[in-house]
């Protein structure tokens, strides 16, 4: 037996999904046979600050390899897939396809990103900043929403909302929003202009490039479609700057990519192939 | 807001009139009931989580199954999400927007995850609707306009129907969209644009009148 919920008059609003009966019931019954986490002890007021100075002071730890006694949760996505993790805080972290995150038992505004992107959508807490520790890297959120991407050895950080700040050893840099900043291996940082609202955009099918290498298209393309794309060695040398919706079907967004990238795309038996 | 063809009535097949400024001070009320709530959830009081879960489970279950359209799928979401809260309880820090948010939240991404994972192409058929009303023909009328409603919906891509549910069904601000969508206001606005601007030429194919089709808000 099912009930319907408040507005049932289909000449005045919406007609309303069914309410299951006794889900109420089912809900309680079930979450109330699982434990409850410990209560953990809360820090009095100065040894968080002593805490805060310890890190300062020993900033460059984070560069070598830690040792943690606690449990270390992986999260990794396939290409293709997409995830996101709620925080209990309200803070959340959606990654991308390809993509590997460790996040650590006690340390609840920590995360690791191994490989790939994420977007975090952070509850930012002056005293507890969320910390995003990948290879070299630390970056302290300042803000709210920021996404990381770290492919092989490329960093790049672009913030929507809010400040960031990354940290390598030497002077943490301030990124703000509206600003990206990208590493490439040993070469110099540079931080460039972006429009916010493309922040993070592959979440929602839209792939924004700014005269990108054709690899990183294919590879993006690959992220967050799961379809293996290899490229003729003459196009690599090729840049795009643009849009690619991937919301389309298959057969329409190769006809996009066709007109979009000017490549002629085939098939092949573990994708597509861009050629010239 | 929506109207689509000549019948006035097709408002209802997208959205409802909200009133925002009652929203907030009942969501307001209901923060504060939540948190007294929480507290006593904190120290295992199960009667505190029951009335939480009373008081929530039916408009989280709702969101879920619109973007799922799948009622197992939509209850097993809605029992992760609690199932979470009671276990993280002990340690459960008000923050933001407050409980409720902090659910629909939970609640959009794992039924969006979910989604993206099981790829659901059919769907529940919606409830018929009570015959209530003594004009037949504008049953029929409205009972067709909700199924091509439906299945537009359902032919978009996830965040743009997950955008339209938050915003047309669930009557959400942009602002609370974007917190529940981990966007900010610019990006959601431009999501709910493109959302709309699909919905709209999806509708225009089903043969909905286009010409005097509108979306406001």
């Amino acid at each position: 037996m099912t009930k319907r919920a408040d507005n049932d008059d289909v000449l005045n609003g919406p007609v309303e999904p069914l309410i299951p009966d006794g889900l109420a019931d089912r809900i309680i019954a079930q979450a109330t046979a699982l434990p409850q986490q410990e209560k953990k002890s809360e820090k009095p007021y100065w040894i968080a600050a002593m805490a805060g100075l310890a890190a300062t002071v020993v900033a460059a730890f984070f560069l070598l390899p830690q040792f943690s006694p606690n449990n270390l949760t992986t999260i990794t996505t396939a290409a293709g897939e997409t995830r996101t993790i709620d925080l209990a805080d309200n803070s959340s972290i959606t990654l991308n396809g390809a993509t590997q995150l460790v996040l650590e038992e006690g340390r609840d505004r920590f995360a690791r990103l191994v490989d790939g992107e994420a977007i975090f959508t952070i509850e930012h807490d002056d005293e507890a900043p969320f910390i995003i520790e990948t290879e070299g890297f630390r970056l302290v959120d300042k803000g709210t929403i920021f996404n990381v991407r770290k492919i092989d050895d490329e960093l790049s950080v672009a913030v929507s909302e809010g400040l960031v700040s990354i940290e390598s050893g030497a002077e943490p840099i301030l990124l703000r929003a509206g600003k990206a900043l990208s590493f490439f291996g040993g070469r110099p940082a540079h931080v460039t202009d972006i429009e916010t609202a493309t922040v993070g955009s592959w979440s929602q099918g839209l792939l924004t490039f700014e005269l990108a290498a054709m690899d990183v298209v294919a590879a993006d393309l690959t992220r967050v479609t799961g379809i293996e794309i290899s490229l003729a060695p003459s196009l690599k040398e090729q840049k795009f700057s643009g849009v690619i919706s991937v919301h389309e079907e298959k057969g329409q967004l190769k006809d996009t990519l066709t007109q979009l990238l000017g490549v002629t795309v085939s098939d092949t038996e573990t994708g597509w192939s861009f050629s010239h | 807001m929506a109207r689509i063809g000549s019948t006035t009535h097709s408002l209802c097949a997208l959205g409802l009139a909200v009133d925002r400024a009652s929203q907030a001070t009942d969501l307001k009320k209901q923060n504060i009931e939540d948190e007294r709530l929480m507290r006593r959830v904190a120290d295992g009081d199960q009667d505190a989580f029951s009335a939480l879960v009373r008081s929530h489970s039916a408009q989280l279950y709702r969101v879920a199954f619109r973007i799922l359209s799948d009622s197992h799928e939509a209850e097993d979401v809605v029992q992760q999400v609690f199932s979470k809260l009671w276990q993280t309880a002990p340690n459960w820090k008000s923050k933001g927007k407050g409980l409720g948010a902090w659910l629909k939240k939970v609640t959009v991404n794992r039924s969006i995850d979910r989604y993206r994972k099981v790829r659901i192409v059919s769907s529940e058929p919606h409830p018929e609707p009570v015959d209530k009303a003594p004009n037949q023909h504008h049953i029929l009328e409205m009972k067709e306009l909700n199924l091509a409603v439906t299945e537009a919906l359902n032919a978009l891509p996830i965040r743009h129907k997950t955008a339209i549910i938050l915003s047309y069904y669930e009557g959400y601000t942009n602002s609370v969209s974007a917190d529940i969508l981990g966007l900010n206001l610019k990006a959601m606005e431009s999501l709910l644009v493109r959302a709309r601007r699909n919905m709209q030429d999806l509708l225009v194919k089903k043969g909905v009148a286009g010409a005097d089709m509108v979306f406001a808000r």
